[in-house]
């Protein structure tokens, strides 16, 4: 089993609504850092509503390892790109990662300890969540996500509410976790995480597949259908 | 024992239930649900006294099946859950009284299920409470971290794998029950008090759903147990005395809680 997320000719549609996601062919391999990019509406959340099984395509093939999305989501760590629970729930950062752990059978998880300390969060395992910054809550999001022992990592625009450093730190934290577990990152900030990511495929509606070193400003104009004003973020390489 | 000893052990028994539920209700924010449900509690109450059986059977049965409809809606139809609360807090209340006044001979005292009887209260009235505690302190300690990962992030307990459905009605059933044994306690008018305030004095202080069941729990009692003594010397009603108690402890600790914040704010 290399591929790990294979999509073939995958359509789907919100009920009395346009079109989210037109024949869409996409295969990730085990061991890839892959990134979804695309404007507001492109179908980016859709596609991992799909691949974590909460929707059902209306039509084509979707398999995750192998197997149904429902069949393999507890296989898949997930981490949403707005939280859905309350800032002010009276809970402990450590009580939160372990609730990862639900639906694990026996043997497939990692240590708590393991975790808090691979996410640089020991120091807060017995705080609240109330107290935590943007980043540490994002840290606490993904060793939720993590410690279930996952195959394949999802997450929905990580970094959309925290800072320009803690966003820096986390994709190099992802890149550390990036050599065990397949890591499946959507994100409107292209410009950064093609910097990271090897391999990025840009969806709206449809799927354009490519290195990240080949975007050209005619392609981005094509995705998102405005002139995209291009800034260049270091000497070798063009975006 | 006399009817004091009674009352008592019926407060405590009470306040272990909705020391046990209430955390839920307050950090979920469903204090209204459960408003709905006490009030809809009334119908079962009513039709039972018609038929001649147990009102308090009645009220059990009038409790779940409102769980139950809040809960469906609440999970299939989010928009109308508010609406259906509203209808079926006043369409209990209308049946129940209709049912009550329709009921032939002696006329059962209605003011003692809106704010409660507990100086009436029997032996076998403590012994269902105390199986309703027991249903109650049984399934949470069993269920503890499903129903917390449900309250905490519904969407996630789901990818998990979680029944999120069932544990959601499950806990709203449970709180069915314990706004059945507080009905004997405060009526079904003053329910929300009890099940909310010793919940959310408990959150000002504590850090954690467990803790603050255990806290509730002591505060509930407290309440009770000097609410009513607080009654019999003053000869005013019991429940309704109990409620004046726990609301204002519940400003003080508000007001001490900002306090405390202002000075650590300060340093």
């Amino acid at each position: 089993m290399d591929s790990i997320i294979r999509l073939e000719d995958v359509s789907f549609q919100y009920q009395d609504r346009q079109i989210a996601l037109d024949k869409v062919n996409l295969t990730v391999k085990q061991g890839e850092f892959l990134g979804v990019v695309g404007p507001n509406g492109g179908g980016k959340t859709t596609l991992l509503k799909l691949i974590l099984g909460l929707l059902i395509p209306n039509s084509g093939k979707l398999t995750v390892l192998d197997k149904t999305p429902k069949q393999a989501s507890r296989d898949i760590g997930y981490v949403a790109q707005f939280s859905t629970f309350k800032r002010d729930f009276p809970i402990k950062v450590k009580d939160v990662v372990l609730m990862g752990r639900l639906g694990c059978s026996g043997g497939a998880k990692s240590p708590l300890d393991k975790i808090l300390q691979q996410l640089a969060i020991e120091h807060l395992a017995n705080k609240t969540i109330d107290a935590l910054s943007g980043g540490e809550l994002q840290r606490v999001m993904i060793a939720r996500a993590l410690i279930s022992a996952p195959k394949l990592l999802l997450l929905d625009e990580p970094t959309a509410s925290i800072d320009m450093h803690a966003e820096q730190n986390i994709f190099d934290l992802l890149k550390e976790i990036n050599k065990e577990v397949t890591i499946l990152l959507v994100s409107h900030d292209i410009g950064f995480i093609s910097r990271y990511i090897k391999r990025v495929v840009c969806l709206n509606k449809t799927l354009i597949c490519h290195p990240t070193t080949s975007l050209t400003p005619e392609l981005m104009e094509q995705l998102y259908e405005i002139p995209v004003r291009m800034i260049q973020h270091n000497q070798d390489r063009t975006i | 024992m006399s009817f004091l000893h009674y009352a008592l052990i019926g407060g405590i028994l009470a306040s272990i239930a909705c020391g046990i539920i209430g955390p839920f209700v307050v950090v979920k924010k469903i204090s209204y649900i459960s408003g709905g449900i006490a009030h809809t509690v009334l119908a079962g109450l009513g039709i039972a006294y018609f038929l001649g059986g147990d009102p308090i059977v009645g009220a059990l049965i009038a409790a779940l099946i409102a769980a139950l409809i809040i809960g469906w809606v609440s999970i299939s139809a989010k928009k109308y859950e508010d609406t259906i609360i509203s209808v079926l807090w006043a369409l209990g209340m209308a049946v129940g009284i209709i049912f009550i006044t329709k009921t032939p001979g002696y006329n059962v005292d209605l003011m003692s299920y809106l704010f409660g009887n507990i100086l009436f209260i029997s032996s076998t009235d403590l012994y269902l409470l105390l199986a309703l505690d027991l249903v109650i302190i049984v399934t949470v300690f069993c269920l503890y971290k499903q129903f917390l990962a449900v309250c905490f992030d519904a969407e996630f307990a789901r990818l998990r794998g979680l029944p999120v459905k069932f544990y959601y009605l499950l806990l709203l059933c449970l709180m069915a029950l314990a706004v059945v044994s507080l009905i004997q306690v405060v009526g079904l008018i003053l329910v929300m008090a009890l099940l909310t305030i010793p919940a959310a004095i408990a959150r000002q202080y504590v850090s954690s759903i467990a803790k603050m069941m255990l806290v509730s729990i002591i505060l509930g009692a407290v309440f009770t147990a000097v609410g009513l003594s607080l009654s019999y010397i003053t000869n005013l009603p019991t429940g309704a005395t109990i409620i004046l108690l726990a609301g204002v402890a519940f400003l003080c600790s508000t007001a001490l809680k900002s306090v405390i914040n202002e000075v650590a704010h300060a340093k």
